[in-house]
C-alpha cells in the first residue's frame, strides 16, 4: 500500500520574536521547520514502512519544503515528491487539498493519507478533513496515535484517544488519518542516510505546479490574510490576596480563563 | 405567512434569497437544550443590518422554538447537516468550535473559504465579508484572515461571548428534513488498553506543576501531584525539589536544569530565584502560590497568589 504523509513547513518559532506592545514581528534569521505533529504522522507512517508499505512525503513551497523532504528520506521515507513554487509557501487549505489530490493521482494512487492533527503556523488543520471529503475517502476523526493495516485485506486499525482513554477504530483504505502531535517519537535519521540523501540530487523529486496538471484557478486563494493582531501586553504581579476559600475559587477562576 | 410569502411579497427570488442568508449549525448539549447559543444571537444582529435571514440548523425538532426565540427566522431539522447544508448553498455559515470536521468537510463541497477557532468573526456589512482571527504560535499572535469565496465559513469559539435575548414572541418556520442520518465509514471498535510511549521531554510539555520547597513537605507535593493528574500536566521541580528527592534531574526547571515553555506553569512553593526564573520566561502564563508576598517568582508570575499551597490546594481540588 502506498502511504503519503503531508509535511507542513512554517517558520521556527525560536526565529522570531513577537512584541506585543510595539504589535510586530521581528524576525531573526530564516529558519522554518516541519509542524511537530506533521513529524509524528511521519513516524506512523514509517512503522507501517518497517512492515512493508511504501511510505512517501510530499511538501509544498520553496526550499525549505525540500530541505523537510531530505529530512524525511533521511528517516526512512521510500520516495519524496516536492512541489516547487515559491508562491505557494503561504498557501491555504483550499488550493493545499487541489495539491496534494494531484500528488495522489502523480504517486499513482495511495491507500491511506497521514498527516498531523494540529499545524501551529497556520490555519491549515482542516486540510485532513477536506482532502477526504474531496476525495470521498474515510476520515477518522478522533486524535490518532497510531495505525495498522491488516495484513491481508484492505482494513485499517486506528488507535485514538477519546475521553479519559484510548479507542480502537476501524475503517477501510482509502483513508485519511490525523495523527495528534506526540503521539510517538520520531526517529533519528541515521548519519549515513543523511549524507548518501544530501549528496543525491534525486533524494527529492521535484515537481512543479504546470507538471501536476494544476490550472491558475484551482490554486486561487479561498482566504486572504489581512495582518496580524496581538494580545495584550502580559502584566506580572498582579496579586491575589484573601482567606484560603476566595484564594482558592480565584485560583480556579484563573485556571479556567 | 412564512418567510417564502415575505420574500415572494418583496420580489425576491426564494432560490437566490438562500444564497444570501447567515446559516447557523447549533449541536444541542447532554442536558437536551442547544448549545452555543451566543452565536445565534450575534447572527441575528448581522443578518438585521445585512437585511437577510438567520437559518439555523438543528437535529432535535423539540428545541425548534428555542432556536426561534433567540433569533432564527427558520429552523432545519436535520440528522444530515452535511449534506442538507451542501443542497442549500448559503453564504454565511457559522458553527461553533467543536463542529471543526464538519465545517471543514461541508467548507470542501461547498467550495467555501473557512476560519477554523476563531474567538472573533466579523461580517463586514457594506462589503459583505466575512473576517476572523486564527491564533497561530500557541497564540503568540493570531492571522486576520477575510473569506473571498462567495460562500464563506467560520468556525467559532463562543466561550466568553454574551448570551443571546430570548423573545418568547418570536415566530419562525420550521422545516424537518427526512434526509437519514449517514452511517459513518468509520467504526468503532470499543475502548483499548493503550499506554502511549513516555518519551515526551519537559521541554514539550502544555501545561507543568512544578514545586518547590514552600510547598509544604511530602503531604504538599502529594496534593500538587494530585492537581498535576487533574490538569494531565507534568509534575516538575526547582533545585530546592532536587534536592528534597521529590523529582530527579529529568524534572528539575532551571537554566541548570531543563529550561521550559508551556502554556501554563504553575509554580506551588518555588521562591523563584534567577536561575528558576530565566528557565521558564518562554511560559505563555504563569501561576504561582507562595506563603513569602515577596517571593520573587511573584515578578514573574501573571497570577500571583500569597498563601500556603498545601492549604489553597486542599480547596482547589475537589472543585476540579
Amino acid at each position: 500500500m502506498n502511504i503519503l504523509v503531508l509535511l507542513r513547513v512554517g517558520r521556527d518559532p525560536a526565529s522570531f520574536t513577537v512584541n506585543r506592545k510595539a504589535e510586530r514581528i521581528f524576525v531573526h534569521r530564516d529558519e522554518w521547520r516541519t509542524a511537530p505533529a506533521d513529524l509524528n504522522a511521519l513516524e506512523a507512517a514509517l512503522v507501517l514502512g518497517d512492515a512493508g508499505h511504501m511510505v512517501m512525503a510530499v511538501a509544498i513551497g520553496g526550499a525549505e519544503a525540500a530541505v523537510a523532504l531530505r529530512a524525511a528520506r533521511a528517516m526512512g521515507a521510500a520516495r519524496a515528491v516536492w512541489v516547487q513554487d515559491d508562491a505557494l509557501r503561504d498557501i491555504d487549505a483550499g488550493p493545499m487539498v487541489a495539491v496534494v489530490q494531484r500528488v495522489i493521482e502523480h504517486i499513482g494512487g495511495a491507500g491511506l493519507v497521514l498527516m498531523g492533527a494540529e499545524v501551529p503556523h497556520a490555519d491549515l488543520a482542516q486540510v485532513a478533513a477536506r482532502l477526504a471529503a474531496a476525495q470521498g475517502w474515510a476520515f477518522v476523526e478522533e486524535d490518532a496515535h497510531a495505525v495498522q493495516v491488516e495484513p491481508a485485506g484492505t482494513a485499517l486499525t486506528v488507535t485514538v484517544a477519546a475521553g479519559q482513554g484510548f479507542h480502537s477504530v476501524q475503517t477501510n483504505e482509502p483513508a485519511v488519518v490525523a495523527v495528534v502531535e506526540d503521539a510517538n517519537k520520531p526517529r533519528y535519521a541515521p548519519a549515513a542516510n543523511i549524507v548518501r540523501v544530501y549528496n543525491d540530487p534525486g533524494a527529492v523529486e521535484r515537481v512543479s505546479t504546470t507538471d501536476l496538471g494544476l490550472a491558475e484557478e484551482a490554486l486561487a486563494r479561498l482566504v486572504t490574510r489581512r495582518g496580524e493582531r496581538y494580545p495584550p501586553e502580559r502584566v506580572f504581579g498582579q496579586v491575589v490576596d484573601g482567606s484560603t476559600e476566595e484564594v482558592a475559587r480565584q485560583l480556579l477562576r484563573a485556571l479556567r480563563a | 405567512m412564512d418567510i417564502a410569502d415575505l420574500s415572494a411579497g418583496l420580489g425576491e427570488d426564494a432560490e437566490g434569497a438562500a444564497y444570501s442568508d447567515i446559516w447557523v449549525v447549533l449541536p444541542s448539549e447532554a442536558g437536551g437544550a442547544l448549545a452555543a447559543t451566543a452565536l445565534l444571537g450575534e447572527a441575528r444582529r448581522w443578518a438585521d443590518g445585512l437585511g437577510c435571514y438567520v437559518h439555523a440548523v438543528i437535529r432535535l425538532e423539540a428545541l425548534a422554538a428555542q432556536a426561534i426565540a433567540l433569533g432564527a427566522d427558520r429552523v432545519h431539522v436535520t440528522l444530515d447537516p452535511l449534506g442538507y447544508l451542501t443542497s442549500q448553498q448559503p453564504e454565511f455559515v457559522l458553527l461553533p468550535s467543536n463542529l471543526f470536521f464538519l465545517a471543514a468537510e461541508l467548507a470542501q463541497r461547498l467550495g467555501a473559504g473557512l476560519i477554523t477557532d476563531t474567538p472573533t468573526v466579523e461580517i463586514d456589512i457594506d462589503t459583505r465579508a466575512l473576517r476572523g482571527a486564527h491564533a497561530v504560535y500557541n497564540g503568540d499572535y493570531a492571522q486576520v484572515l477575510e473569506v473571498t469565496t462567495p460562500e464563506k465559513m467560520a468556525t467559532v469559539d463562543v466561550r466568553g461571548w454574551p448570551a443571546p435575548y430570548a423573545d418568547a414572541s418570536r415566530t419562525g418556520e420550521v422545516i424537518v428534513s427526512d434526509r437519514p442520518e449517514v452511517v459513518d465509514a468509520v467504526n468503532w471498535v470499543g475502548p483499548i488498553a493503550y499506554t502511549p510511549p513516555a518519551w515526551r521531554p519537559l521541554q514539550k510539555a502544555h501545561t507543568i506543576v512544578a514545586v518547590g520547597r514552600g510547598v509544604g513537605g511530602e503531604a504538599g507535593v502529594a496534593l500538587a501531584r494530585k492537581l498535576a493528574d487533574a490538569l494531565n500536566a507534568e509534575f516538575a521541580g526547582d533545585r530546592s525539589a532536587r534536592d528534597s528527592g521529590w523529582i530527579d534531574a529529568a524534572h528539575e526547571v532551571g537554566v541548570t536544569g531543563q529550561e521550559v515553555a508551556p502554556t501554563l506553569y504553575f509554580a506551588l512553593g518555588i521562591l523563584g530565584d534567577t536561575i528558576h526564573n530565566a528557565a521558564i520566561a518562554g511560559a505563555k502564563r504563569v501561576i504561582a502560590v507562595h506563603p513569602n508576598p515577596d517571593a520573587p517568582i511573584f515578578k514573574v508570575a501573571d497570577v500571583a497568589i500569597v498563601g500556603d499551597p498545601a492549604e489553597i490546594l486542599k480547596k482547589l481540588l475537589p472543585q476540579l
